[in-house]
């Protein structure tokens, strides 16, 4: 059973078709890269997977559940864990306490509870901050847990970020061009350091990204969308070389140049 | 300073707390202010008694308002309505009811409580500039309407007796720093527990709050009833105070005069909105009481004026200029550049 | 009939008041994106200072220096309150004209005193009585200078400077075109909102004797309700609003009041309509009657 099964998914913005009949897996433990052009609906499928658009066609499949209908809190609690093309944290708190905020769902005690100071809320507030120091250890952000995010750089954010999204203890790791702001020294580091994830937390990656050594060097398998549309997929190596992806690039870059 | 700095501990918290001798000065100066707040007070004659609880009252409406406006970021320009609320139905239960004060005192938290869960109903789908005009509208009809029903007799106002053990003034000054105290204990569980994060997370960015699994629109709901409750509370006292409410004193001015205790305070700030409610509700009277009653409309017009001077210049209140106090009162170092600067949000939040 | 007729006639006349002020609101909304909660006062200001000069002079001065004064307020309130909250949150400014407006307010206490204040209006007596409903002259001439300041504003913004300075709020960039940066631009609008604001205050401090706060108390709130009606961004729309917003509460005070339970068991029925058609069209259509966007 795939963890992640999008399954024929189209979405419109009025005249726009931003995805037409896209069906994406994820099988457990794999790493999936998800690359293709600006513009071409990646991260608008980020947002169907998760729930903040609502496609006008198809299912997803979460760990066997249908969740297409259902609000994007309780496919949260479920194990879907994304980040955001432009740094999702809460920017005004500290690496530490955004850390806290992610594992909301792991809290046992209730909000009402909380307030009044009841019974185990004390005990368990060292836990949930425990947990989320031994995250930052694991992604080496340790020495960073009281520093405001607003004030750190772009790249360090983006890892932050994606430390917060490992508090909330996903099954799925889904991840928006998560090296962008990063060189290429960085970006590699980065590739190790998912590896490890994967292999220490058990973890399901679906990643957009950009950076094609990198796609190369961790992704078992890489989707390639254009225009909405998938234009192939594949082992890493066999879609880089593929000649549509090629032009697809290249248009892109022809555009730029323009 | 989202999850309001106090949330965690100063990195340094553990090495801190171990030295006794560095509390010795502390615990001087929290004592310095406990016998300023509790035995001081004894000397004062029924009118300014009065005045003192009335400024406690305010406090605890302010805090209130501070969960609306500086945790959840949104906009209340009627919360005089919820207070109100809170001191027609608490005077009401105990007056038509026969019920005790204290069935009253709980009456008035839980019906601040709903009706302000009912402006957050409004507030899943009226948002920004649009709610603050619909609190502000709920506020006047409140005042109009509300306020003058049958139940809460007509226009002319509901007895709210005292219990015995409250008659005087002085015992009552003395209760409200209770229940002052309580909202202040409930106010930092609520900034250190799950619910507090969640709001904050809510009011910085929606989205990330919701793919952390938070649900957007209940802990907002969650933020109203706090809120309502805390001013709910506030109603009460508010009409126990002065033995009877009816509904000409609770009105624009005072809604704003809310927001000005609490923004001028700092949002996100309880000791900053402590400090500047106990210097603008209480000195005003002193101040009318030796130069004169039109030296207090001065200080009227002083207000707005501070406002905007906070929302342009120091939009962390008071509360932010006073870190280097508080820090150190709570056993940290006395530094001039506390922390980092106020993340100016500004007050609603989000723009 | 009689009531019918005597209900829509006081409608459209009550409801003049809300549709100059609600002239003033969209002005300063489609300007800086903000609601002005100075507007009210703005008039007030100019009422204030029309009575203390028409002590000295000819009312008539009085009240085109009272408007001055009014257009006064509202660069300065530009100029020291919207200029400085330029990139804040719009909420945050929002707040700040409420503070302009109470600190106004607490001046007016603190020059003068909460005493009510009364001027002559400038045509005694009733103009005429339609099915038996007495129009005062003074009534109408809040009808005859919402008409004008309407045209007026109609034709301001049929100028290449008027439609640049209803373009600035949305793109900068059209405001360079006539050559004219974004600040003045600002203060362009703001000093026209505390005209219009101005002229308002003069004339609807004639129709009774009025405190400190006046126009804000009485007109505030519906001038916004009306302005939300009729779409925020719509000038027409802002007028209608008005009218809509005057008849509701002529129409509910007299139809709803008549019914036995409601005048028994719910005092001020029209704040209670006009808080629910607030809500209503809020919540369900937000674009109001003539409202381009939400
Ligand atoms: N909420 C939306 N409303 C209208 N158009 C949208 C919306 N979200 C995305 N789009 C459009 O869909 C297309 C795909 O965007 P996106 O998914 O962000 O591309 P990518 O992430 O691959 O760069 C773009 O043309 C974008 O403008
Ligand atoms: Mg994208």
């Amino acid at each position: 059973m795939a963890v992640l099964d999008v399954d024929d998914i189209s979405i419109r913005f009025g005249g726009l078709q931003a995805l037409g009949n896209v069906s994406v897996k994820a099988q457990e433990l794999e790493i999936v890269g998800l690359i293709g052009p600006n513009g071409a609906g990646k991260t608008t499928l980020f947002n169907c997977i998760t729930g903040f658009y609502r496609p006008n066609d198809g299912r997803v499949r979460f760990l066997g559940v249908d969740v297409t209908e259902i609000p994007i809190h309780q496919r949260a609690a479920m194990g879907m864990g994304r980040t955001f093309q432009q740094v999702g944290l809460v920017k005004g708190a500290t690496v530490l306490e955004n850390l806290i905020t992610a594992q909301h769902t792991k809290v046992e005690y209730s909000a009402g509870a909380g307030i009044l100071g009841a019974g185990n809320t004390w005990a368990e507030e060292k836990v949930l901050r425990q947990r989320a120091m031994e995250i930052l250890d694991l992604v080496g952000l340790a020495h960073l847990a009281h520093r405001r995010v607003a004030g750190l750089p772009y790249g360090t954010m983006k890892n932050v970020e994606m430390a917060a999204v490992l508090a909330t203890d996903p099954e799925i790791l889904m991840l928006d061009e998560p090296t962008s702001g990063m060189g290429p020294e960085e970006s590699h580091t980065f590739g190790d350091v998912l590896l490890r994830l994967r292999k220490e937390l058990g973890l399901t990656v679906l990643m957009i990204e950009h950076h094609v050594p990198l796609v190369v060097a961790v992704c078992d398998y890489v989707y390639c969308l254009n225009f909405g549309q998938l234009l192939t997929e594949g082992k890493p190596e066999d879609v880089r070389t593929h000649p549509e992806v090629v032009t697809a690039y290249l248009g892109e870059e022809a555009e730029e140049v323009a | 300073m989202a999850v309001a700095d106090a949330v965690l501990d100063h990195p340094d918290s553990a090495e801190r707390a171990k030295s006794v001798v560095r509390w010795i000065p502390r615990l001087a100066a929290w004592g310095v202010l406990a016998a300023f707040l509790l035995v001081f007070p004894l000397s004062l004659e029924t009118f300014h008694a009065q005045r003192w609880s009335l400024g406690v009252v305010f406090a605890i409406a302010a805090l209130s308002l501070n969960v609306l406006i500086g945790y959840a970021g949104q906009i209340s320009l009627g919360h005089q309505g919820f207070l109100g609320v809170g001191a027609f139905v608490s005077a009401y239960v105990v007056t038509v009811h026969q019920q005790t004060f204290w069935v009253g005192l709980l009456a008035g938290a839980l019906s601040g409580a709903v009706a302000s869960l009912l402006m957050g109903v409004v507030a899943l789908r009226v948002r920004g500039l649009y709610l603050a005009l619909v609190t502000l509208a709920y506020g006047r009809m409140a005042q109009e309407t509300l306020f003058n029903l049958g139940i809460f007799g007509k226009g002319s106002g509901v007895e709210a007796p005292r219990p015995a053990l409250l008659l005087g003034d002085h015992a009552f000054y003395y209760f409200s720093l209770v229940v002052l105290a309580g909202v202040l204990f409930f106010n930092w569980r609520f900034v250190r527990s799950k619910a507090g994060r969640a709001v904050s997370a809510v009011r910085e960015n929606e989205q990330v709050a919701a793919s952390y699994g938070i649900p957007v629109s209940r802990y907002k709901l969650i933020a109203f009833v706090v809120s309502g409750a805390f001013v709910g509370l506030a109603g009460t006292l508010y009409a126990f105070l002065n033995g009877r409410v009816d509904s000409q004193g609770i009105n624009f001015e005072m809604a704003l005069f809310l927001v000005l205790i609490t923004v001028v305070g700092g949002l996100r700030s309880p000791a900053g909105i402590l400090v500047f409610t106990a210097l603008f509700e209480v000195l005003p009277t002193y101040v009318g009481d030796y130069f004169g009653i039109r030296w207090s409309f001065w200080l009227l017009a002083l207000g707005p004026a501070l406002l905007i001077i906070t929302l342009v210049f120091y939009p962390g209140g008071v509360g932010q200029q006073i870190k280097p106090i508080t820090s150190w009162m709570t056993g940290g170092p006395f530094r001039v550049h506390h922390g980092e600067q106020f993340v100016q949000e500004g007050v609603s939040g989000r723009p | 009939m009689q009531q019918f007729m005597s209900a829509l006639l006081l409608g459209l006349i009550g409801g003049a008041p809300f549709a100059l002020l609600g002239l003033g609101l969209v002005l300063v909304y489609r300007g800086s994106r903000v609601f002005n909660f100075a507007q009210g006062e703005f008039g007030t200001v100019s009422a204030f200072t029309a009575y203390l000069l028409s002590f000295r002079l000819p009312i008539g001065i009085s009240m085109l220096i009272g408007i001055g004064v009014g257009v006064l307020m509202g660069l300065l309130t530009e100029r020291l309150v919207v200029q400085p909250l330029f990139n804040a949150p719009k909420v945050t400014l929002l707040v700040a004209t409420a503070a302009v407006a109470t600190g106004s307010i607490a001046l007016q206490l603190a020059i003068g005193d909460a005493a009510l204040r009364s001027y002559p209006p400038l045509i005694e007596g009733n103009a005429f009585e339609p099915f038996n409903v007495p129009i005062r002259w003074q009534q109408l001439l809040v009808v005859l200078a919402l008409a004008g300041v309407a045209i007026a504003l109609y034709l301001f913004f049929k100028t290449a400077l008027g439609t640049a300075v209803l373009a600035a709020a949305q793109e900068p960039v059209a405001t360079d075109l006539v050559g004219i940066g974004t600040r003045k631009m600002s203060a362009l609008v703001w000093g026209l909102a505390g005209l219009v604001g101005g002229i308002t205050g003069v004339i609807v401090a004639a129709l009774q004797p009025f405190t400190p706060g006046y126009v804000t108390s009485d007109f505030l709130i519906f001038a916004f309700v009306a302005a939300v009606v009729g779409g925020m961004t719509s000038m027409p729309g802002a007028v209608l609003g008005g009218l809509v917003l005057g008849l509701v509460q002529s129409f509910s005070a007299s139809y709803l009041a008549d019914i036995r339970w409601i005048s028994d068991n719910i005092p001020a029925v029209g704040e209670v309509t006009v808080f629910i058609l607030l809500i209503a069209v809020l919540a369900f259509r937000p674009t109001g009657l003539l409202g381009k966007e939400a």
